[in-house]
């Protein structure tokens, strides 16, 4: 079961969706997996927490009024307030230089973006591509091709990347194998977005496979995490032209990019 | 009425409505006293501050009780309640009985403020949840009121159903690793 099926497994139980026999399955399993009964109770209660609308907006308001209030430790101001006022005003000046040399080396990596927002945006639409097993290539050795797969659904990305690249080494412009190497890079923790930058790549330049508009997809998104807007925006707009079913995904992050 | 009870409904209509300016002001006055309070029992600002809150968001689902009758002063009242959750606190570290040192004559014992624990918890889930992207709050949010996932796909303009299932399983993902990740839920299993 994928990490989404046992979220929504445990989202049908809580709601009352499971019938009789499914009901009796998931409690006897809840016996017996600590872990998943844990996450149940979890799942409960974060649901009771976040739908109290008042108590949700009263804590908002909680939060944000604290602020002068409270800082981070007591023990460093007083040393702070020991200090001579020459001395005080060399840190304060320090600390703002050491704040707009910071401020400037951001800037030159990021351009004009926010390095926050960019990884932000790149997490908020980021969605792990399902390769399944009905996924085939007539040049691909296909039973090692589908274990590849069953290790990339289990989420075994090293395993599944061994296999694609050895599978590469045979087949290496096979345009299905590039796409599932590029998500499998793309979902290792960390990512590893020049790998998956290749892969995707090389999709893109064959454009002889319907992964094409995919795979633009992805590498827009990577461009994004990297702070390349512009090259982002482009790769966005061709997948809204292609009509393809992530073209209102790409309508949509194109308008946020603007 | 005295000012004393002037004060004390200022104070919990202020709380039963949200008003910022009410709740500004409960931070001016006993700010002091809570942090005096934690730091003098080993703790820190930030304990002290996440103790306030607690304390508040506690306060906020007494007041909505309309049995709810405060026969002390606001401060005394509101000091009791940041002691027991800071001794609550406190025990769990330490795994044993703990003594608060202070010079205020309890009024309140723990057998009076139940719900300590699970207000604990959902002060951690909601601060965890207000720290999501605002897409991720909304689509957990449409999800919650039970809003059909064809629906959530059509107001946040996602592309398909499948899409929508999937940000919805991503931001849950997300906010579940968050509150995993912080102390205090790591506490909150033992």
């Amino acid at each position: 079961m994928t990490p989404q099926q046992s979220f929504e497994k445990i989202e049908a139980y809580l709601n009352g969706e499971l019938d009789e026999v499914q009901l009796k399955i998931f409690e006897e399993q809840m016996k017996k997996d600590d872990a998943l009964a844990a996450q149940v109770h979890l799942f409960k209660n974060m649901d009771l927490a976040i739908s109290d609308k008042s108590a949700l907006q009263f804590q908002k308001l909680v939060q944000k009024e604290a602020n002068p209030f409270f800082q981070k430790s007591s023990a460093p101001e007083a040393k702070i307030r020991k200090l001579s006022w020459t001395s005080r005003s060399w840190t304060i000046a320090a600390s703002i230089l050491v704040l707009i040399i910071s401020a400037t080396l951001l800037f030159q990596k990021f351009g004009s973006s926010d390095p926050v927002s960019n990884q932000e945006l790149f997490a908020q639409n980021f969605m792990v591509y399902d390769l399944d097993e009905n996924l085939r290539s007539s040049a691909i050795e296909p039973d090692l091709f589908q274990a590849g797969i069953r290790e990339y659904q289990k989420e075994n990305y090293s395993a599944a990347i061994d296999t694609f690249q050895n599978l590469q080494k045979s087949t290496p412009n096979d345009m299905v194998l590039a796409f599932a190497l590029g998500n499998t890079f793309l979902n290792q923790n960390p990512s590893n977005f020049r790998l998956a930058q290749a892969e995707f790549q090389k999709v893109i330049e064959e454009d002889n496979s319907i992964y094409v508009s995919k795979a633009k997809w992805y590498l827009a998104l990577i461009y994004i995490n990297n702070g390349r807007i512009n090259l982002a925006k482009n790769l966005l707009q061709e997948v809204v032209e292609s009509g393809d079913n992530l073209s209102k995904n790409a309508e949509h992050l194109l308008k946020d990019l603007q | 009425m005295t000012t004393n009870t002037i004060d004390n409904q200022t104070y919990i209509e202020g709380i039963k409505n949200g008003d910022a300016a009410v709740i500004r002001s409960i931070y001016e006055n006993y700010h002091q006293a809570i942090i005096h309070l934690v730091e003098k029992n080993k703790g820190n600002s930030e304990d002290a501050r996440d103790v306030f809150q607690e304390g508040l968001m506690l306060l906020f689902q007494k007041v909505q009780d309309p049995k709810f009758n405060l026969t002390s002063s606001f401060l005394t009242y509101f000091y009791a309640v940041c002691r027991n959750i800071w001794s609550n606190k406190l025990r769990k570290k330490s795994k044993s009985e703990v003594t608060i040192t202070d010079q205020m004559t309890l009024i309140l014992g723990e057998e009076d403020l139940p719900g300590i624990e699970q207000n604990e918890q959902y002060v951690l889930y909601r601060k965890k949840f207000l720290q999501l992207g605002e897409d991720c709050q909304k689509v957990l949010d449409f999800f919650l009121q039970k809003i059909s996932m064809k629906e959530i796909m059509e107001k946040m303009g996602f592309g398909s159903i499948a899409y929508a299932k999937k940000r919805k399983f991503q931001c849950k993902e997300q906010l579940v690793k968050m509150i995993k990740q912080d102390p205090v839920f790591v506490e909150l299993m033992y």
